[in-house]
């Protein structure tokens, strides 16, 4: 495949690099303000699965504090290590587990966070239930963490895979947020199961004591309501950002009317260390028979 | 009308990944495939039972209740507990075994624990109950958050719950037993590390104490496998290693670490000193844990990923079962067998000790292999002769010639009676290793002989052979023949033959039946004579005949050697007056060729051409039903079976420069000899049947495609009787599959009847059309490749897809993909559009194209475009229709990413392009009609004519959005024949639910004009019901839902059998 290959299937790829972004997924966020004004008012935030952080990125642009003195705070989490970004609280860590939420925790003591996203996803193995099943667990392991960081009338955003289980993580969602959306990205393609949820209004039940010892573990179906029944929960769905914007699915030609050339640019962010890094070095040095 | 939609959904037939395998005994073999497990039995080769086990999952583990037994035959029964995400189901399986052969002749199943759901996704159950006939149920399950929960399922009781000190969520679990009796589970995080802890045990907090962590992976855990003592530990990754841990909590041990596969590990057994591992490249090896090396890369499944791999009690197979849903058997004691590492593998070959008057030990020059017992040597002295296996026959001296002691050219003919010898000074003799006749010497040539070559003459006891020397321009022929009483044999020049310019002979192969001489160069090229029937005149020398080339090509194998070349003379695989070979070359890549002759000219075309090697390919071979390559790779010898593709067996060589020589019986290598030359030694090697059949075929299961299917089409012109459908798939893989469904098998399978493998990137549409003699199909996908196929039927149940012809490209950017195409055969229009048919394509560059085929040239043109949806367009469909309207009308539909459908008279355009003749490609500004129904992407598109006036034209529309919502519009177009105006629209009833579904809908299929079925990634099938409501509106019904076991379906195709 051409170098160039890859920018004419992705038009949000090449944006992505034109405008400096670490990851196309920026301007899946942006896509979300344009739709639900999600950074009016914030000034403190966690991102949850956040490398190589592009959304890290959009956030530190978005949230400016008037307040010299209380500047704006942003703790961005990931399992891989992150480019450092000015602004930017990083810490390395798995959001499963209690100690890494823990330390989340300990940045917003005293004064709760307004927004919490989260965009994370497994490493996918092609098993796609199991696959939806740990993405599902993402989710639920960042709702724990938003229900001990958020303030109430908080706003947490959260990448969600449509699959066969979502009414039961809308259900779940449901118990903590009075206003639930399933809002696709037109910067994330049309035939991904990826969508995002946007869970407004924090408003926490009754006597409700957030804890990090016990993981939220998904409901299960009760009887009779796992069809399309009147029983499922339906959250609307919403098609965010601009019908005149570019087309995650359509090819693009590149260069200009004028066909100067076309300047392939390089991504903003190497990848970071993959897991296969010793192996590529390995090869490399022709180790590997 | 259709009736209510009663009846649930049943699972008749499943071709997806294999998730499990599982050997109960060493020929008894549990698989798990989507919700159902299958019991096979691999020394008869066949499937004995099928069980359903999940509604809506499919099975990810398969786990006894004791260690498989290490004899056949005797196994009564077992209990087997099967899970599958949340779910746990536990079965009893009685199995009936023939009392002579041992084989597994029936196996019941008794539902032991009805299926139960628990709080989270199961990785692995572990029998507590440790007496495997103890009549209770008691489990340990190893759940996704770290935690195991202890169930006694007789009573429906939790006994146990305790979480891990670490709170985390694990992609694997494995639970094994210490030699105390103490139960542990081994937890593979997402943060790399392995946790082994007690699951007895508490800490402070009553958690599970963690007693040892194994650190060293750089990635993800992907499963964890222990040994059958519970002393090792070995764990797969996504760091592409395999890492093997002692579990002994008492030692700081050193862990062994296996790179080699070429992507991640999805699982990895471990049995005496072998690790078996499956992974993404879609390879399985066997890794010896000893010297710590790879000593099998078996590759027997397509597209990506092997999931599944046991390795049977005995160590002596290993089964594999990939993406392709595809069960392989390997075996571990051919390995041995078939992977030649050292000379106590070989047979060296010992010459009779020097003899008095030379100084220096007589040695191997060159040899030549007679039968798969026999070689003909060369020495160092100038002598032949003939040695056998069985050493305590003494060598035969066949001829001797001192001349010949510094150098001799050998060659053999194929049945070992004949060998030919050239010398230094142009000298050639004729023996026989046999004693069929005497030698014979002649001078053949000027300079040193640099080829002998003999071929059957296609008579027995007549030969051709073909020598030259190292000028090389020309090649003689000559005869040799077997007198009729014994004596010297006959030999007679009867051609010499001019060699294309730079053509330096490597292989020379000749067809009896066409008389044809076929030889390819050095460097790449092949050039091809007809020969003249030569009668064998006995005594009469005639002048040679002088051939000419009949036919030349360059650079078939690039500017590399054409090293072999064979005939493939199988009556099966050809057509008359047709010669098919294949040659192979130092590229590394194999051919094949058509040749055939029209008025006196051959012609030939490539037929096949496929990358093997990344070192040399020398020979080729067609045994049996088979092509068998070989070749040299990274100093190995190895022979190849291409149609199974495998690598049968290699050796240990040293290289490629060796002198060489291999004989084989069949296509499997069952009986075999390769031989080489090592500093002037002959190492043999011998094959001989393995009487100690282990399984039946290496094939237990056929593969259906590995890669994600985008499309799956029923070929609704097949199968009148409604038993058995004819499918058609393709995808990711870009191969075209055709597959029978036959509802009377009761194994759940399908049968692959025919691949097809052309496209070059992921198909995404099929479509077809009624031609003049058979179906025509259309294909589309990526980089804008679309072609066209007529459907034939080959006997009862074979198809035949033959490829007609290939659509130029149309867009001025290479990477616009075809999302959708529809098609139509425009014979409703007239007589004059008979065989003619329009393809509309719906495109990703924001294009729709409509396109003219014409059988009559085998030819796409362009007829039409449109940017009207300004986004990528990704459904289209198109009717050609004439009930209701005066005249006969092209209508399409098409649908993108924009939300939108549009609906299209193409009429006057396709009648357009036919009158005014070589017309340009019109530009569609506006569409008859367009109407938002979706927010998004609509990725399902489904229309039916349903005539309900007697005026106008009818048509549903019924569309599927990425945003969980389906549409339903009828149009009613009429046509005026007084204005010639085309069509208008006259009515619109529409109706739209918003969230019929919880994700994207991905399939629609309208079944009758009032109802419809619909998929989507929320892994349900939908029937509806259509209502017109006043207000030309439509209300939807839900009449049936069903939650199915495929996750993330991309397609679906609905044959109302009648
Ligand atoms: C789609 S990427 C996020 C992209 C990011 N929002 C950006 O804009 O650059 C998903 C991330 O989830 C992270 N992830 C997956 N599992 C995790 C876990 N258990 N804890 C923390 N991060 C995790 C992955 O490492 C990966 O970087």
């Amino acid at each position: 495949m051409g170098k160039s290959s890859k920018d004419k299937r992705d038009i949000y790829y090449r944006a992505a690099k034109e405008q400096g972004w670490r990851a196309r997924s920026a301007f899946k966020l942006l896509q979300i303000d344009e739709e639900f004004d999600i950074f009016s008012g914030v000034t403190r935030c966690v991102d949850l699965c956040a490398a190589p952080g592009s959304w890290s990125q959009v956030l530190s642009k978005k949230m400016k504090s008037d307040d010299p003195n209380d500047p704006a705070k942003i703790v961005a989490v990931d399992l891989q290590a992150m480019a450092p970004l000015p602004g930017v609280i990083q810490l390395q860590g798995d959001i499963t587990k209690s100690s890494t939420a823990e330390q989340i925790i300990s940045h917003f003591e005293g004064r709760l966070a307004d927004l919490v996203v989260c965009d994370g996803a497994p490493d996918v193995t092609g098993l796609h239930d199991m696959d939806e099943y740990i993405q599902a667990q993402l989710l639920l392991a960042a709702l724990n963490i938003t229900t001990n960081v958020l303030r109430p009338g908080g706003t947490f955003i959260a990448k969600i895979f449509r699959g066969k289980d979502i009414s039961l993580l809308y259900a779940q969602m449901k118990i903590f947020f009075p206003t639930v959306t399933c809002s696709k990205p037109r910067s994330s393609r049309n035939s991904s199961i990826e969508a995002f949820i946007v869970c407004q209004n924090y408003t926490p039940p009754p006597n409700y004591t957030p804890t990090m010892l016990n993981p939220l573990l998904d409901y299960s179906y009760g009887e009779g309501n796992e069809l399309t029944g009147i029983n499922r929960v339906i959250v609307p769905f919403i098609a965010c950002g601009d019908l005149s914007g570019f087309d995650s699915d359509q090819t693009y030609a590149l260069g200009n009317a004028e066909g100067e050339e076309y300047n392939v640019l390089d991504p903003v962010q190497m990848p970071i260390r993959p897991p296969y890094q010793t192996y590529i070095d390995m090869k490399k040095r022709n180790e590997i028979k | 009308m259709v009736g209510p939609l009663s009846v649930p959904l049943i699972k008749t037939a499943y071709a997806g990944q294999i998730t499990a395998l599982c050997f109960v005994t060493p020929t008894v073999l549990l698989a798990a495939t989507g919700p159902f497990l299958k019991v096979f039995d691999i020394l008869a080769g066949k499937i004995i039972a099928v069980f359903e086990i999940f509604e809506h999952n499919r099975i990810h583990g398969i786990h006894p209740d004791r260690p498989p037994s290490s004899a056949s035959g005797t196994l009564q029964t077992i209990r087997v507990a099967l899970s599958g995400g949340k779910e746990l189901k536990v079965l009893r399986l009685n199995f009936e075994c023939d009392t002579i052969t041992g084989t597994l002749v029936s196996c019941e199943q008794v539902i032991e624990c009805p299926l139960r759901s628990f709080k989270d996704w199961i990785k692995d159950v572990h029998w507590m109950s440790a007496d495997g006939d103890h009549p209770s149920i008691t489990l340990a399950l190893a759940l996704t958050h770290n935690f195991v929960e202890v169930w006694d399922l007789t009573a429906g009781s939790l006994i146990d719950t305790v979480q891990c000190e670490e709170h985390c969520i694990l992609y694997s679990a494995r639970f094994f037993e210490t030699g105390d009796g103490k139960t542990y589970l081994a937890s593979g995080t997402v943060f790399n590390h392995v946790l082994l802890w007690d699951i007895s045990a508490r800490n402070q907090d009553g958690e599970g104490i963690i007693h040892k962590s194994l650190i060293g992976h750089e990635g993800v855990i992907f499963n964890i496998r222990v040994s059958r003592d519970g002393k090792r530990l070995a764990t797969a990754s996504d760091d592409r290693t395999i890492r093997v841990w002692e579990t002994d909590i008492e030692r700081k041990s050193q862990h062994i670490c296996l790179y080699g596969h070429a992507a991640r590990i999805w699982d990895c057994k471990l049995m005496g000193n072998y690790v078996v591992s499956v992974a993404e490249d879609s390879t399985c090896r066997v890794w010896d844990l000893e010297t710590e090396e790879c000593i099998a890369c078996w590759e027997g499944h397509e597209g990506k990923n092997v999931w599944g791999v046991d390795i049977d009690p005995l160590a002596n197979v290993v089964a594999s079962g990939g993406g392709d849903s595809g069960i392989r058997l390997w075996s571990l004691t051919l390995l041995e067998r078939n992977k030649i590492d050292s000379d106590a593998q070989m047979h060296q070959v010992q010459l009779p000790a020097a003899s008095e008057e030379s100084t220096a030990p007589e040695m191997v020059k060159t040899f030549g292999l007679l039968d798969f017992s026999q070689a003909l040597i060369s020495t160092t002295a100038g002598r032949f002769l003939t040695s056998h296996r069985d050493e305590t026959l003494p060598m035969q001296e066949i001829y001797a010639d001192r001349d010949l002691a510094r150098y001799a050219s050998l060659g053999t003919s194929e049945c070992g009676q004949l060998s030919v010898v050239g010398g230094m000074e142009g000298q050639l003799a004729a023996f026989s290793p046999t004693g069929a006749f005497a030698a014979t010497r002649w001078v053949g040539h000027v300079g040193k002989v640099t080829q002998v070559v003999i071929r059957s003459s296609g008579t027995a006891g007549i030969w051709y052979l073909f020598t030259a020397d190292k000028n090389d321009e020309e090649m003689y022929m000559s005869c040799i023949k077997i007198p009729s009483e014994f004596g010297p044999c006959m030999v007679d020049r009867i051609a010499t033959i001019t060699l294309p310019e730079h053509f330096w002979t490597m292989d020379i192969a000749f067809s009896p039946e066409h008389q044809l001489l076929i030889m390819g160069s050095r460097s790449g090229a092949i050039v091809a004579y007809d020969t003249p029937l030569f009668e064998a005149k006995e005594g009469i020398v005639t002048e040679p005949t002088i051939l000419l080339p009949a036919l030349v090509r360059r650079r078939v194998h690039g500017k590399d050697s054409v090293s072999s070349i064979a005939i493939d003379d199988r009556p099966s695989i050809q057509s008359i007056g047709e010669l098919i070979f294949g040659t192979v070359g130092r590229d590394g890549t194999y051919c094949r060729f058509a040749m055939a002759k029209q008025n006196e000219t051959w012609t030939m075309e490539l037929l096949y051409r496929s990358k093997i090697t990344k070192g040399w390919l020398e020979k080729i071979y067609y045994v049996e039903d088979m092509a068998v390559l070989c070749g040299f790779y990274q100093k190995r010898f190895f022979a190849y079976n291409e149609t199974k593709k495998y690598e049968m067996f290699s050796v240990a060589c040293g290289g490629g420069h060796r002198k060489w020589d291999f004989r084989l019986q069949d296509g499997l290598l069952n009986r075999a000899t390769f031989g080489f030359v090592r500093k002037e030694y002959l190492q043999l090697i011998f094959r001989e049947t393995d009487n100690t059949q282990q399984f039946c075929e290496p094939k237990l299961q056929d593969n259906h495609s590995g890669n994600e299917t985008r499309v799956v089409r029923f070929i609704d012109s097949w199968g009148e009787n409604g038993d058995t459908s004819l499918l058609v798939t393709s995808g990711e893989d870009a191969v075209l599959r055709f597959a029978e469904y036959d509802s009377r098998r009761n194994d759940q399978s399908i049968t692959n009847l025919l691949s097809v493998r052309k496209h070059t990137s992921v198909v995404r549409s099929i479509a077809f059309s009624k031609g003049l003699s058979g179906t025509l199909m259309f294909t589309a996908g990526a980089r804008e490749e679309m072609r066209c196929w007529r459907l034939e039927r080959d006997g009862d149940s074979a198809i035949r897809c033959l490829d007609m012809a290939v659509a130029p490209n149309a867009s001025d950017i290479t990477e616009t993909r075809i999302m959708d195409i529809g098609s139509a055969s425009l014979s409703a229009l007239g007589k004059d559009f008979h065989g003619r048919h329009v393809v509309l394509a719906a495109c990703s560059d924001a294009y729709l194209r409509l396109w003219l085929y014409d059988e009559a040239s085998n030819e796409f043109s362009l007829v039409a475009y449109s940017r009207a949806h300004q986004r990528c367009v990704l459904k289209a469909r198109i009717s050609a229709f004439a009930e209701g309207l005066s005249t006969p009308a092209v209508v399409g539909i098409t649908a993108g990413t924009d939300g939108r459908v549009m609906a299209w008279d193409f009429t006057d355009t396709v009648k357009q392009h036919f009158t005014e003749s070589g017309s340009s490609v019109v530009d569609l500004a506006q569409p008859l009609y367009t109407s938002k129904v979706h927010q998004s992407g609509v990725n399902a598109l489904d229309i039916l004519p349903c005539p309900d006036s007697d005026k106008g034209l009818t048509l549903l529309i019924a569309t599927g959005g990425d945003d969980n919502g389906i549409s339903a519009t009828k149009i009613t177009f009429c046509d005026h024949i007084s204005t010639q105006a085309g069509l208008t629209v006259q009515k619109v009833v529409q109706g739209i639910i918003l969230s019929p579904h919880s994700s994207g809908v991905t399939g629609i299929t309208v079944i009758s004009a009032s109802r419809f079925l619909t998929t989507s990634y929320d892994q349900r099938i939908n029937a509806f019901d259509l209502a017109e409501l006043s207000g030309d509106t439509y209300s939807f019904i839900c009449v049936a839902s069903q939650y199915v076991d495929v996750a993330d379906i991309s397609d679906m195709d609905v044959r109302l059998v009648r």
